[in-house]
């Protein structure tokens, strides 16, 4: 089995969904961001209502640690568990059986960010994150969450002006999915290099003519036109 | 550089997921990358901490942050052996130093290119693929284009790590620390009179050194990582593991070479007649037979075309069928479960032992008619202030009764409308008798205004006799399909006749036969306005 972060989680329904946990690095970098909206909200409520004396601040320390505790919770349940910063990373919190997080695992692993914390900016949710597969920090352990990479999507493609061949022999899924991402990817290949790549499925095609647009007409074929 | 011996999945990664594969990496690998990493950076540390005096003792941390370079080196060494399946021994790693330090651009990087924020990722170019010059600037340019910021994030990113990481272990420490210990040191600490501060500055010497032998090894799979992902990207790594796959798998395939014209005479006709005539239906089962046929040939040498497997040694059905019993007698299968729920409890009365002292006794017997007066007293006033209440309430009733009431929504309630394809339908409009009016109109040639005025009676007294619940938004065809379910057939039929009359003229500005008019005025009252029964008793009640 070849090294991956991935996993994989079979629906009732016979669907082999794929899901890729987030590492430290962009869920720091997320947190970061998440970090300063938050930091700015509180400079704004804390300048408004100090006209207010006392109990301005009264409020606004109420504000605050609301939107310390419950900020996370809120978008984890609203927004299809992204805040602002895991959004721009394109990661999202879920179940670990990728249902969409339930209203108590939201708030346990948000909670947990306490012991995360420990003993100084999430020393010990660092080294949980490191220590296990899918990069949980502790509270999603007890949460049983898990922060996931959303699918790349790759580029819708244009109408290719090839017309569609039979493949000569019945490819299998992996193969029929490769001729497919072939097409995909062509824009971004250099001519030579999908030339030299469309070469290597030699027993496949017709040697004596260039193999590029014989591949793209078994993918037109395997992607239904006919 | 084989390709196929690749032991990590290679597919297209975004850049973030391709740094997580990187840690990944480190996961998998730890043992091969941190004995000799810990073996190098810790025998740097010491020789600096006995190298340097005590009074300088800051340059040894800052050496030793400047050496990194050098350990960038050996961890990409080790990754990329491993990622490439190639067995590399510690020792083996360490004895490579040299050579990595000679032939990787490591002097460039130990000057002027040390504050480089992709320091990481730019290795692979120096190391692996050994450009040097206007070639290697321009790689970098082209493998920069879609990976340069998140290797400068990655890089801000593990700096920061680094940072909390070693406050952490301070922090760490201070929480097991007394707390007057603690207080005593802070007070020192911000009065500036530390007294022997110097156990302070091992003590952060040794936590750096710890964090960094840990970190390093994320930060450099990590730009691999990258660097591996862009390669992916630009060059197609892994089609070309696919289609080196397909291609065995398909050569496999066509082996025995036992009818070879007819498939290569196939692959022509493909590519000469395109898909979709029945010819090439034909050839379609001309080829799927011959490679049947081989693939049954090429089954000995290759298993790869099959999509199921049985086991090879299979029981015969009485011993399977003795397993299966013997699995369903097992105790997750009958288990037995406790299940626990409220049951009224039977009272065992205690009769009280009625042995106290005499005394006690005689005071009870003498006040105890008196209490049972007095608690009957109050029982009947009790009895007397719910008569009352019920009384009150009862009298009151209308005050609160109307708070029970379930009203309905208004949502639900039928309205009937006023307004239908333009024309009035409220019952008020409609002239004493129909018929004879229509008549009129249709004498007088104006017949677009007789069958309106028809069809418009249709309505009203489909809405108000017959209770079919039509609404302004139906068409004609709505209104014909939901007065079915409400009246009878004989109504039916002439509705459908007066319905296809009217949108003959309402949308076709076809006036219809004389013939047909007449009919629907001789049929009015004897077809269709009339009440059945039934419904006649209705009215009357109302």
């Amino acid at each position: 089995m070849a090294l991956d972060t991935l996993y994989h989680v079979n629906t009732p329904e016979g669907i082999r969904l794929r899901l890729s946990p987030a590492g430290p690095v962009p869920r720091m970098l997320a947190w970061m961001i998440d970090i300063a909206i938050r930091l700015g909200i509180n400079i704004a409520i804390f300048t408004m209502l100090a006209f207010l004396g006392k109990t301005g601040t009264g409020i606004a320390l109420i504000i605050s640690f609301l939107l310390e505790w419950f900020y996370p919770v809120y978008f984890e349940l609203y927004k299809n568990g992204q805040t602002p910063g895991k959004k721009s990373f394109n990661i999202y919190v879920s179940m670990e059986n990728a249902s969409p997080i339930t209203p108590a695992a939201s708030i346990i692993r948000n909670l947990l960010r306490f012991v995360d914390f420990f003993p100084l900016f999430y020393g010990f949710g660092f080294v949980s994150m490191m220590l296990t597969k899918r990069f949980q920090r502790l509270g999603d352990l007890v949460a049983g969450t898990v922060v996931l990479h959303k699918a790349l999507e790759y580029p819708p493609i244009d109408e290719v002006n090839i017309k569609a061949i039979s493949p000569p022999v019945a490819l299998n899924l992996a193969e029929q999915q490769a001729l497919i991402r072939f097409q995909q990817r062509i824009p971004y290949l250099t001519k030579e290099r999908s030339e030299e790549l469309a070469q290597l499925s030699d027993p496949l095609i017709d040697p004596e003519k260039p193999a590029t647009p014989q591949l793209l007409g078994f993918s037109n074929w395997i992607m239904g036109s006919r | 550089m084989n390709l196929q011996e690749i032991t990590a999945n290679i597919r297209l990664r975004s850049t973030w997921e391709a740094i997580d594969m990187g840690f990944a990496m480190v996961q998998n690998w730890w043992k091969a990358i941190y004995i000799p990493l810990i073996i190098l950076t810790f025998s740097i540390a010491t020789l600096l901490y006995f190298i340097i005096p005590e009074d300088d003792f800051w340059l040894t941390g800052f050496i030793f942050w400047w050496l990194k370079p050098l350990y960038d080196r050996l961890v990409l060494h080790i990754i990329s052996h491993k990622l490439f399946n190639e067995e590399l021994s510690s020792w083996q790693a360490l004895k490579a130093i040299p050579s990595l330090i000679w032939n990787t651009g490591f002097f460039q990087t130990m000057t002027f290119r040390r504050l480089s924020m992709s320091r990481g990722f730019n290795l692979p170019i120096w190391q692996l693929e050994q450009l040097r010059g206007k070639q290697r600037s321009e790689r970098q340019k082209i493998l920069h284009l879609a990976a340069h910021s998140q290797a400068s994030w990655l890089t801000i990113a593990m700096v920061h790590l680094e940072i909390f990481l070693v406050l952490s272990l301070f922090a760490l420490i201070a929480l097991f620390t007394p707390e007057n210990i603690l207080r005593d040191f802070f007070d020192s600490l911000f009065n500036n009179k530390i007294e022997d501060s110097i156990w302070l500055d091992y003590l952060n010497y040794v936590f750096y050194v710890v964090v960094v032998t840990f970190l390093h090894p994320f930060y450099i799979a990590g730009n691999f990582a990258l660097y591996i992902n862009r390669r992916t990207q630009l060059e197609a790594w892994d089609l070309e593991l696919d289609f080196r796959k397909l291609a065995i798998r398909v050569k496999n395939l066509l082996k025995p070479n036992v009818i070879p014209t007819p498939l290569l005479f196939y692959i022509f006709f493909a590519l000469a007649s395109l898909g979709g005539s029945p010819n090439t239906a034909i050839a379609d089962e001309i080829n799927t037979s011959n490679v049947q046929n081989t693939a049954s040939k090429a089954s000995t040498t290759t298993n790869s075309n099959k999509t199921e497997f049985l086991s090879k040694t299979r029981q015969p059905p009485e011993a399977s069928k003795k397993i299966i019993k013997e699995v369903m007698l097992t105790k997750n299968l009958n288990d037995k479960k406790t299940v626990k729920r409220w049951v009224k409890k039977k009272i065992i009365k205690k009769k009280k032992d009625n042995t106290d002292s005499s005394f006690f006794n005689l005071v009870s017997d003498i006040f105890k008619p008196i209490a049972l007066f007095i608690s009957k007293i109050i029982e009947f006033g009790l009895w007397i202030l719910i008569t009352i209440g019920i009384g009150l309430l009862f009298y009151y009733r209308d005050s609160w009764l109307h708070l029970f009431q379930i009203k309905r929504k208004n949502k639900d309630e039928y309205i009937a409308p006023e307004v239908m394809f333009g024309m009035d339908v409220r019952a008020e409009s409609l002239p004493e008798n129909i018929i004879e009016e229509t008549q009129k109109l249709w004498e007088a040639g104006k017949h677009r205004e007789a069958l309106s005025l028809l069809y418009r009676g249709a309505l009203i007294r489909l809405i108000n006799q017959e209770n079919v619940k039509l609404e302004d938004s139906y068409t004609e065809g709505d209104v014909l399909r939901h007065a079915q379910q409400k009246i009878t057939t004989g109504k039916q039929a002439y509705l459908k006749a007066l319905t296809a009359q009217w949108k003959l003229i309402a949308y076709a500005h076809r006036a219809p036969a004389e013939t047909d008019m007449q009919q629907l005025f001789s049929h009015w009252d004897s077809d269709f306005a009339f009440n059945t029964a039934k419904e006649t008793i209705n009215e009357e009640q109302k």
